[in-house]
């Protein structure tokens, strides 16, 4: 129930704030500094290189549509010379899609480490009244026994003694997950 | 046949083999055929039924030939697999038990059921028509929603993973969400430093530092490790707090998993999403592990997850695993944009049973899965793997042999690597540092960090160094790596090969450094409790080999370019070697040599760099690779992890190289009572009481316990939950109800209605006889995929599955004695032949009770052991021997003394020593058992005014073994001219009113000058130690003593046998709490603890029995005189050898032929 609310606030919030100027599209291309056609031999970089980003239709992601708009003054009759030289590449991503995966994810982690904070701090006092009639069975995996649990919590409500008890059941599991590699380390070692 | 050894709460370290034995496990049933009267009377409607309804003449065969004479005893098996329907009213059957293996064959069986169900259903209704619709695309359904799951999982474990190992540097903070990359990407700069945009800010600067300088290196160097620290702890500890199931590789667990055992809560939702949380963390934490090996795991519990939604895979575990393989293959297609490449890694690496169905639906579920992760487009380069590159160079010929070389090095490096993981982890489990595996993580991450951020390979995402060392140096490439001195000035589009500037040397060294680091750190971390991958890593460490090689061929190439291996082909000037295609070939080299793949890795490869002109060099390394690697150490990292771990997994690669038989690797070993469920005698109690009893998987059910027929099997769980349910459904189930595994009415009883469990009985198990060898045994469990194969044999106990050899009591005639021979001429006839020694010395032991007045006599006897001819026989004394002489059938084929020399088990040599024991304390009754020659005794001891008789036991093991001299039994001999035999009962000993193989012998026999009458009884027991067993001795017990009572009535008792039971048994107590008022005369006449209080069975010699099997030695005390002790008394036993007298090599030896002692006893009954 916890997890659909944060979902429809983190929804709600990607969508308000998809105005982001991040663009989706660009045209990358990277071309040899300048002084590689102008023959102007002082030049110590040589290999630089120089990147230009803009946003053009895919068709237009080429030499003559990204670089000579730009610096075509500087390389006036060198054009042919220069283009070649030139890598122009079109991509495309999404940002919403990041943006909403990003924001799961750290969503998912604190709420985690929240839970796991409150089964390690607070739990332990909630039930150390309950602990008392609480048998650990031999048998974990058992699950056609009624879990031991079942008379302890009827006070609550009926979805909240069903819930208790399939989180008995799962740190029960949990726990001889636990067992089996840390302790016993019969498993993936 | 053992309870699962991981649920038991004990030690932590267990042998690493503990979990082999579930998978092999062989059943060993009896198909008794000794009784054919038996068979023909107890044959039920059902067996009928099936007999009729068998395919082949084969069961009818073996039927007639049972009639017949050939009697081959081969056991009867059905054809039918109506014990497997769908039997959907008891809830829980057909599922397992945690860590147990799944039967394939039932469950494809039970498939199969369901199938012909609903395709019958199908004309029925429209309803019923779109049920079989929905049941015919359900497999394509599932698999089409796993790709689809995995798909997206995968990007979002790729677009978390990489902003959050960005967030180690810095942080854009228009839009937090985004990469550096991202963060950058549509700067609209025209600087260079491609990366170092404006809107992306390093920690320094956003702690006001500037960009470059010795301050902001530091700040960015701490939190760099702090960023590493908190990931991997909130990794580790997420995984130990939520699922530890989550943590590894995941492929050896699923290659376990889908060879055909189960692990509760492996492929869990909550093992899912820690998994994907914590493989983030870790990812982004810096440790040297890839995400691509837990790709397979997330895809698997995916598909575990969804194929609940469709019943007919998600409560069949066999038919889920074909979800499963269709997973696998979807993982490895995101992980590496490889959907060919994951079809065929699922089939080569994972994979156990891969029909041409699941082929196809991997195929369509790794397409959708990489289909997904393409559209979502999680890094921004149109590919769904971020070190994808294109290739158009074509390679030289003779760069095969560097390509080659690449592979030798990347097996070298991939074995150094699996022996070093392996001893860590071997480390890690045996000692204390598995108790600290946050702590250890925490260390890891911390030395990765502090080693990792000065070298900038390092310090970078391994999959973007991949990437970088892939790629050619073209001109958007401004890393050291391409610091060639080439300007880019040439109008020719090639790219000209060029001297390596000074960034070159500097990036090499570099890489050497992060190669062993990565090497080093490697191994500490696979294996570490976070979520780990291993093929970045092993890619990376090739990669660096491989693109070290290639600037060094390249360089060559430019300093030499016209030496002949390069065919003239470098002389253009053209760059003619490319340095990432070496780094690809070394990544492929170093990953087959670590995994051992070979077809699914070329093509993943090849699918990497969208070339398949690279196929050769591909093909040549990954071969040279593995060819390495298997020579020097014979596993790839998944083997040898899954051997580490113990996992039953039979490897279908594996040969088996042992000459062992069925019969020598079943349970219970070969003559340990099997138990067995009789189809139509056996109560719920009885069968609550077996279940408790006993921890097998399962039992066999026989149609008795005479005739010991297979009728089928049925699985303990089954049973559970079958009697479990009954009681509380059916009403007037209770303990005395019959079970019935039988189709037809219960027989006619007055009790509470009858059991019916024939739906949960397995009518068709696979059955194999003992003397099916290994290799078979293994190939059936292999390729049927099997949990279990009853063994079966016609006899009981013995296991040569030769058919019985009739034998009658031949072998003796070559002995020639007179008719009428004195003892004394006997006696030294015997010691006289050869080979035969002087017996082994021993002497008499006098009662010393208070109410013993007959202290002269006894006196007398011990002075006199050895001869007899002053025993004087007086008509209130009567010696009793009793002897176990060791069959000769059984001593010499089957009982395996390890230290006695075979000629000492001749019969020509026992036979004299037999006599000699016999008659050399001049008994007045003798007892043996054993016998299997008792026509030989019958004519010795006749010469010796013996008479005597024998019972065999109904099925005698002896029979089985080829020159046997017919059954063995008990006999009983006496002296003809002081007793006279009034009368003599035999009987088949009978647990729980079910006749066993044991028999007893009584005597009725009469002192002929004092008219007293006496009993005498003697048994042989069964043998085998164990709670079950010593359970069927006490009830075998419990029926010689109503078989005694019925005949003795008043009369002296003297019960004497081999009772294979030590003092502490259970039957023990038995014999003497009974209403005849018994005592043990060794025990009663035992002289050395004057304590009273000592209970009888204290009292007992240490040993009757002392003999060194295969198995080891064996000595205890199984053999007892029993005595009424109101009307006879105890005057003398026979001590037992000291050990030196009997000799290191204990019996039986030269000196003493059975590896029983004889126990001699003196009473006196009467009155004087």
């Amino acid at each position: 129930m916890k997890y659909y609310i944060c979902f429809l606030v983190l929804l709600w919030t990607v969508t308000i704030s998809n105005s982001q100027s991040y663009e989706d599209k660009r045209c990358k291309c990277i071309c040899p500094s300048i002084a590689s056609v102008t023959n102007k031999t002082d030049t110590m970089n040589q290999t630089s290189r120089i990147l230009y980003i803009t946003n053009v239709p895919p068709n237009k992601c080429n030499c003559d549509g990204v670089i000579l708009p730009r610096i075509g003054q500087y390389i006036i009759g060198k054009e042919q010379e220069f283009c070649p030289r030139c890598e122009c590449k079109y991509e495309n991503r999404n940002t919403t899609i990041i943006k909403v995966v990003v924001i799961i994810v750290i969503w998912v982690i604190s709420i985690l480490v929240i839970y796991m904070a409150f089964l390690i701090i607070l739990d332990p006092l909630l039930n150390k009244r309950i602990k008392g009639n609480y048998q650990e069975h031999t048998n974990e995996e058992d699950e056609m026994s009624p879990g031991p649990m079942s008379h302890n919590m009827s006070v609550r409500g009926n979805v909240l003694n069903r819930v208790g008890h399939q989180q008995d059941k799962w740190k029960r599991q949990v726990k001889e997950q636990r067992r089996n590699i840390y302790d016993r380390h019969t498993m993936l070692n | 046949m053992e309870k699962f050894p991981l649920k038991r709460s004990g030690i932590p370290s267990q042998d690493t083999s503990t979990y082999q034995s579930v998978n092999k496990k062989l059943q060993y049933a009896n198909g008794n055929s000794s009784n054919v009267s038996t068979f023909g009377a107890s044959v039920d409607e059902d067996m009928i039924d099936i007999q009729t309804s068998a395919a082949g003449g084969e069961t009818i065969r073996d039927r007639t030939s049972r009639m017949g004479e050939e009697d081959d005893g081969v056991s009867h098996y059905s054809v039918s697999y109506s014990g497997t329907h769908e039997s959907g009213d008891i809830p829980g059957i057909g599922q397992y038990e945690d860590f147990h293996t799944i039967d394939w064959q039932r469950d494809i069986a039970r498939d199969r059921m369901r199938h012909r169900r609903i395709v019958k259903k199908k004309q029925d209704s429209i309803w019923n028509l779109i049920e079989g619709a929905h049941d015919a695309w359900s497999g394509w359904l599932c698999v089409l929603l796993v790709g689809l799951f995995t798909g997206a999982v995968a990007s979002v474990i790729d677009i978390g993973a990489t902003w959050m190992t960005d967030l180690k540097f810095g942080i854009c903070p228009q839009a937090f969400w985004l990469n550096q990359e991202q963060c950058c990407w549509s700067s609209n700069e025209t600087s260079l430093e491609a990366g170092n945009c404006s809107q992306w800010h390093t920690w320094a600067e956003i702690l006001g530092q500037s960009r470059k300088g010795a301050g902001s290196y530091i700040i960015s160097y701490l939190f760099y490790i702090v960023w590493a620290l908190l990931f991997a702890s909130l990794s580790a500890s997420l995984v130990r707090m939520f699922a530890p199931y989550a943590c590894g590789s995941g492929i050896p667990e699923i290659k376990t998993i889908l060879s055909g055992f189960i692990i509760r809560g492996y492929l869990g939702k909550w093992t899912l999403i820690i998994k994907c949380v914590g493989l983030i963390l870790s990812v982004s934490a810096g440790l040297s592990l890839g995400k691509e090996g837990p790709m397979v795991h997330i895809a698997c519990a995916i598909g575990n997850i969804l194929s609940y939604l469709f019943p007919k895979y998600g409560r069949n575990e066999a038919k889920k695993r074909e979800i499963l393989s269709a997973s696998a293959a979807a993982g490895v297609s995101v992980a590496f944009g490889a959907p060919i490449g994951g079809v065929l890694f699922s089939l080569e690496e994972v994979s156990y049973y891969f029909p041409l169905k699941t082929l196809w639906r991997s195929f369509f579920c790794a397409l959708i899965a990489a289909f997904i992760l393409r559209s979502i487009n999680p890094f921004g380069n149109e590919h769904s793997v971020l070190f994808y590159v294109e290739y158009n160079k074509p390679w030289i010929f003779f760069e095969l042999i560097p390509f080659i070389g690449l592979g030798i090095i990347g097996g070298v490096i991939a074995t150094i690597f699996i022996k070093a993981n392996l001893w860590w982890c071997r480390y890690r489990k045996f000692s204390k540092l598995g108790q600290y595996p946050v702590t250890e993580v925490l260390l890891v991450t911390v030395m990765t960090a502090i080693i990792a951020y000065p070298n900038p390979y390092t310090r970078m995402n391994t999959s973007q160094l991949i990437y970088l060392l892939f790629s050619q140096c073209g001109i958007s490439n401004s890393d050291d790596l391409c610091d060639y001195n080439r300007n880019f000035t040439d109008v020719n589009s090639a790219i000209e090969i060029a001297a390596a500037g000074p960034g070159v040397h500097r990036a090499v060294w570099l890489l050497i450094l992060a190669l062993i680091l990565k090497l080093i750190m490697t191994v500490f971390t696979f294996g570490m409790k976070v979520p780990c991958g291993l093929f970045i890593p092993s890619l990376c460490l090739g990669a660096i080999v491989g693109r070290i090689v290639g600037i060094g061929m390249e360089q060559l190439a430019y300093h030499y370019p016209k030496i002949w291996l390069f065919s003239g082909e470098c002389s253009t000037g053209d760059d003619c070697i490319t340095p990432g295609l070496y780094a690809m070939v070394g990544a492929a080299a170093v990953l087959g040599g670590v995994t051992r793949m070979t077809i699914s890795l070329v093509v993943i490869m090849f699918e990497l760099t969208g070339g398949v002109r690279y196929i050769v060099p591909l093909m040549a390394a990954a071969m040279a690779s593995k060819w390495v690697g298997d020579a020097l150490g014979r596993q790839g990292i998944y083997d040898a992890h899954i051997a580490l771990n113990g996992y039953p997994f039979l490897d279908s690669k594996d040969e088996f190289q042992h000459t062992s038989l069925a019969a020598d690797v079943m349970q219970p070993k070969r003559n340990e009572t099997l138990s067995v469920i009789t189809q139509d005698s056996m109560t719920v109690d009885d069968i609550e009481a077996l279940l408790k009893e006993t921890e097998h998987n399962g039992y066999p059910v026989v149609v008795s316990r005479e005739s010991q027929y297979l009728v089928g099997f049925v699985l303990r769980r089954d049973l559970n939950l079958a009697v479990a349910n009954a009681k509380r459904m059916v009403d007037g189930i209770c303990g005395q109800s019959l079970v019935l595994f039988t189709a037809g009415g219960a027989p006619q009883t007055l009790g509470p209605p009858p059991l019916k469990l024939k739906k949960i009985l397995d009518m068709a198990p696979i059955t194999i006889t003992d003397q099916t060898p290994m290799e078979t045994v293994v190939d059936m469990f292999r390729k049927l995929g099997l949990r279990q194969t009853l063994v079966t044999h016609n006899g009981m106990g013995s296991f040569s599955s030769v058919p019985k050899i009739l034998n009658n009591d031949l072998l003796d005639e070559d002995l020639d004695l007179p008719r009428n021979i004195s003892r004394n001429e006997l006696i030294q006839h015997c010691q006289r032949q050869p080979l035969v020694h002087p017996m082994v010395k021993r002497a008499f032991r006098r009662d010393e009770g208070p109410d013993s007045n007959h202290g002269v006599k006894v006196r007398k006897l011990n002075t006199l052991t050895k001869a007899c001819s002053e025993y004087i026989s007086n008509p209130y004394n009567l010696r009793v021997l009793q002897w176990n002489i060791l069959s000769q059938a059984l001593g010499q084929m089957n009982d395996n003394f390890a230290k006695c020399p075979d000629e000492a088990l001749a019969w020509n040599v026992r036979r004299y020593l037999i006599i000699e024991e016999l008659i050399e304390y001049c008994p007045d009754i003798i007892c043996i058992q054993e016998v299997d020659h008792f026509n030989f005794l019958r004519h010795v001891l006749g010469t010796q005014g013996y008479k005597g008789m024998f019972f065999p036991k109904p099925d005698s093991p002896c029979i089985y073994i080829n020159g046997n001299n017919g059954p063995d039994g008990c006999a009983i001999f006496y002296r003809n001219d002081k007793l006279d035999l009034l009368k003599a009962e035999t009987r088949i000993l009978e647990i729980w009113k079910v006749q066993s193989n044991q028999v007893a012998l009584l005597m009725i026999l009469k002192i002929k000058e004092t008219g007293q009458e006496i009993c005498v009884t003697t048994t042989h027991l069964k043998a085998r130690k164990g709670p079950l067993l010593s359970t069927l001795r006490n009830e075998q017990g419990k029926d010689l003593m109503h078989f005694i009572e019925r005949h003795c009535d008043n009369r002296p008792l003297i019960l004497c046998g081999d009772f294979n039971a030590e003092p502490t048994e259970p039957i023990y107590g038995t014999l003497l709490a009974s209403s005849l008022g018994l005592g043990s005369a060794y025990a009663d006449c035992d002289t050395t603890d004057t304590d009273a209080n000592l209970t009888s069975a204290c009292r007992e010699p240490a040993y009757t029995t002392w003999k060194i099997r295969g198995e080891g030695e064996v000595c205890h005390t199984i053999d007892y005189i029993f005595y009424t002790k109101d009307n006879l008394e105890i005057e003398a036993v026979l001590e037992m050898p000291s050990e030196e007298e009997i000799g290191e090599h204990r019996v039986p030896s030269f000196s003493y032929p059975s590896d029983h002692f004889s126990l001699v006893c003196d009473f006196r009954v009467g009155r004087c």
